[in-house]
């Protein structure tokens, strides 16, 4: 069952184009990883979703619904985290938390009080006071505590320490378990490969990759690393093989997920004595669609 | 379709658990303002009918009128409630107006701009609802303002001032400080953020009172298309007319529907009005810390001293007219020339002045606060960091706004003596104005140095300088009209300046004026280089 369904979605300012064509789904009980450098589109398609921008053309619907005309229906059931949070300074981080709540809709108490204790919060100081990281939690806690069906995170843990990263990933799976949908933005990549099950990759207003982890690393090359009785010069001959370097009986080298095989003859003449393989990091995979590496 | 106001009562009780204490100091001052001062009126003048005809010739003087609005009456109908409503009307509403527009501006588009909106915006909140809660709260401040403000004045029970009139008066200014916020909320969603908001909505104000400056005294009638105008041309005490009520309140929910109708046309973040794009480098000059704190003030700098340039030719521009007046007023002449070795635009200058070097102060207090509000945001952090040392940062402000005293009372003196030499046979001479100009430029540096103190020892109540300033405002303005206390008049810094010409120029006062201000500033200087960066 598809929750979230873009199509073609488009954003004009003025002139200049800031979403191209944006097309992705996010299906139900999915963590869905959003990723791409600053300024690609990742917050302009989100505050389209969310009903607070207009887009200048193509569809996006969740549940069903457009997301402009009917937001407050899909507000009912959806939960927002942004990237950057603001406060009212002068009143505590509790008070915005119920405020928040109350707003979304939602009433479970012992779960606000259990997630305050879990993020570690201190909830009685005003928000004046606050930290980055601590006014994220003010956000997250009220988002966490609220029952929605599409929970959209938009780079919620920039400010969070590792510690709070790690309460917060958890606290993502048990969402995911509870067959919830999930759009998760994101820069840290540790996190995305972590906890999504697939990823969409936007560039320049245009999402230009969408699969999961796996089909995306088909894409890409394994990084091998092998030792061998006799120095392996015969790899220079074998297509698939990139940027390779062989220090005397060891080799560096990636390779085409499609050309192992061929490799894996080439060099089994030389007696491979030891070795490790790499699969692509979400990290590689990044770099080679914005810098061409 | 969508509920555009959804949820937009919880806003409103949540707005209000935020504002109340803030609100309800508002009320309190805004209604004590506006009713507070029958009594004391009645007292000086309402018991003597010759003191009313005199206050009535006096306040019929073009340069009267074109401060604080014209009067209905005729002599014989000039009573106190006349006079109270002629003295107060157009001046509390723009005390209503600016207290208005801060508030909706700072609730709407600055939270618009924070991005509270953004997350407020994804719960099951109607696109409306936040503006809605915003209108409703400012609504019913005013309700409350005006049924506070009845109240007062009849508690005071000053005889001729009866429950239908008060009820007029309260309510023509109450719908003002309504009014204004609508319009304000139109420049919300005009300009591209709540700076530019801020500006539009006082520039409008500030066209609007010259405007009317204009009408008043030319063509009365135009007055009725300012909404300024439908303060005083309610003619409270005198006729009682609802109709500029009537026609206030409807043009409120007019410009409330055309706020509606652009915020729903636009993006959350948008504005409809063009943002220049800047320069890809900086200049050079910006590249040292003095231009780079000139840099960051230069629309505030050009945007002001215009401002006081401006009010300085206005006030100029009548003093043509009142030799005609006077010379047509046998009374006015007994009255002005019984001091026959001052003209009457002598006399006049030295009061105009009070006003033109509140307005100076205004000024360069807005200036120096800046150092102050800049390190509460953290945009001084940075810099802070480098080789930079406090004491330029310090004196760098503070010479700045030294320099904007000087320049601001300038631009003021060259207002006025332009303007009065075009319009006058004999018209003052430059250094004559200047003289009772600069005579002010003492009380005015007083202020840097009180502000300078705060700075470097109360940074978290800086704001203290600005109830001062109101004190000083009001003194000055009322100071005369009522039995104020001696020792609270000796507080303010500006009673204790000769009114050149009219009063001899007195170096002792001024230099002694100027060395406290310099050892106020040397008191905060200590205080600056020692205390911790404060930040909200």
């Amino acid at each position: 069952m598809i929750i979230a369904e873009i199509r073609g979605l488009q954003k004009n300012y003025k002139s200049t184009p800031a979403l191209k064509n944006v097309t992705m789904d996010v299906k139900k009980g999915e963590v869905l990883g959003f990723i791409g450098p600053n300024g690609a589109g990742k917050s302009t398609t989100i505050r389209i979703l969310l009903g607070i921008i207009k887009s200048s053309g193509g569809s996006a619907k969740i549940f069903g619904k457009d997301v402009w005309k009917d937001s407050i229906e899909i507000h009912k059931k959806l939960s927002y985290v942004p990237g950057d949070v603001n406060l009212w300074p002068n009143l505590t981080g509790g008070e915005i938390i119920d405020v928040f709540m109350r707003l979304q809709g939602t009433k479970n108490y012992a779960r606000r009080d259990e997630l305050i204790q879990k993020f570690q919060f201190d909830a009685k100081k005003k928000a004046r006071t606050y930290s980055k990281g601590n006014r994220q939690k003010v956000a997250l806690i009220a988002a966490l505590a609220s029952d929605a069906e599409l929970y959209i995170f938009d780079e919620p843990t920039s400010g969070l320490d590792p510690l709070m990263e790690a309460v917060f990933q958890e606290e993502v799976e048990n969402l995911k378990n509870q067959g919830k949908s999930i759009l998760l933005s994101s820069h840290i990549l540790s996190e995305v490969e972590r906890l999504c099950d697939r990823v969409a990759i936007i560039r320049q207003g245009e999402v230009i990759e969408t699969g999961t982890l796996d089909e995306l690393r088909h894409l890409t090359r394994y990084q091998y690393k092998i030792t061998t009785r006799h120095e392996p010069t015969g790899l220079k001959q074998v297509s698939g093989v990139h940027d390779l370097e062989i220090k005397g009986k060891e080799a560096v080298f990636q390779a085409d997920s499609d050309q192992i095989e061929a490799i894996l003859e080439a060099i089994l003449p030389y007696h491979v004595i030891k070795l490790e393989s790499v699969p692509p990091t979400l990290e590689s995979l990044f770099m080679r669609h914005y810098t061409g590496k | 379709m969508n509920n555009l106001f959804n949820k937009t009562g919880m806003l409103f009780v949540h707005t209000l658990r935020r504002d109340w204490l803030k609100l309800l100091i508002w009320a309190a001052a805004l209604s004590l303002f506006a009713g507070g001062f029958a009594a004391s009126l009645y007292e000086m003048y309402g018991k003597d009918p010759a003191g009313l005809k005199a206050m009535y010739e006096t306040m019929k003087n073009p340069a009267m009128i074109a401060m604080i609005g014209p009067t209905a009456a005729t002599a014989e109908t000039y009573t106190i409630g006349a006079m109270y409503a002629q003295e107060m009307l157009l001046f509390t509403a723009l005390v209503f107006a600016i207290v208005s527009i801060m508030h909706v501006i700072s609730r709407t588009r600055k939270e618009e701009d924070d991005g509270i909106s953004e997350l407020i915006r994804s719960f099951q909140v109607g696109r409306l609802a936040n503006t809605t809660a915003i209108v409703l709260e400012l609504f019913l401040l005013h309700v409350v303002i005006i049924a506070l403000s009845v109240l007062l004045l009849q508690v005071q029970d000053v005889p001729g001032l009866n429950f239908s009139s008060n009820l007029v008066y309260s309510v023509s200014l109450g719908l003002q400080g309504f009014l204004w916020g609508m319009i304000a909320l139109i420049f919300v969603q005009l300009a591209a953020g709540a700076g530019g908001a801020r500006g539009l909505s006082f520039l409008t104000l500030g066209l609007f009172y010259v405007l009317r400056m204009a009408t008043d005294m030319s063509t009365p009638d135009a007055s009725w298309f300012n909404p300024l105008g439908w303060s005083y041309l309610v003619n409270a005490y005198v006729g009682d007319d609802w109709l500029p009520i009537v026609i206030a309140f409807a043009a409120s929910i007019i410009f409330l529907v055309v706020s509606y109708i652009l915020e729903h046309a636009r993006d959350m973040g948008a504005g409809y009005l063009p943002e220049r794009s800047g320069r890809d480098h900086a200049k050079d000059r910006l590249l040292t810390l003095p231009g780079l704190v000139i840099r960051l003030q230069k629309t505030f700098i050009i945007s002001w001293i215009i401002s006081i340039f401006i009010t300085g030719a206005m006030y100029g521009s009548i003093f043509g007219d009142m030799d005609e007046f006077v010379s047509d007023n046998e009374m006015m002449k007994q009255m002005f020339l019984h001091n026959a070795n001052y003209t009457i635009q002598e006399q006049f200058m030295s009061v105009l002045f009070v006003v033109l070097s509140l307005l100076t102060t205004i000024f360069i207090v807005g200036s120096l606060m800046k150092l102050i509000n800049e390190e509460k945001k953290g945009h001084w952090d940075p810099l802070y960091a480098t080789k930079l040392s406090r004491a330029k940062f310090y004196w760098y402000h503070v010479i700045l706004s030294f320099i904007l005293g000087l320049l601001g009372q300038f631009s003021a003196i060259v207002g006025l003596y332009l303007a009065q030499r075009s319009v006058m046979e004999s018209p003052l001479s430059l250094w004559e104005i200047t003289k009772a100009g600069m005579v002010w430029v003492p009380a005015i540096f007083f202020f840097i140095g009180i502000l300078a103190v705060l700075i470097g020892w109360l940074p978290r109540f800086t704001i203290i300088i600005w109830g001062y300033l109101i004190f000083a405002f009001f003194n000055s303005y009322f100071g005369q009209m009522m039995d104020i206390p001696e020792f609270v008049l000796n507080l303010d810094i500006f009673s204790y300046i000769p009114k050149v010409p009219i009063e001899e120029w007195k170096w002792g006062t001024i230099i002694f004026i100027k060395l406290l201000a310099l050892l106020l500033i040397v008191v905060g200087f200590v205080g600056y280089k020692k205390r911790d960066l404060v930040n909200e």
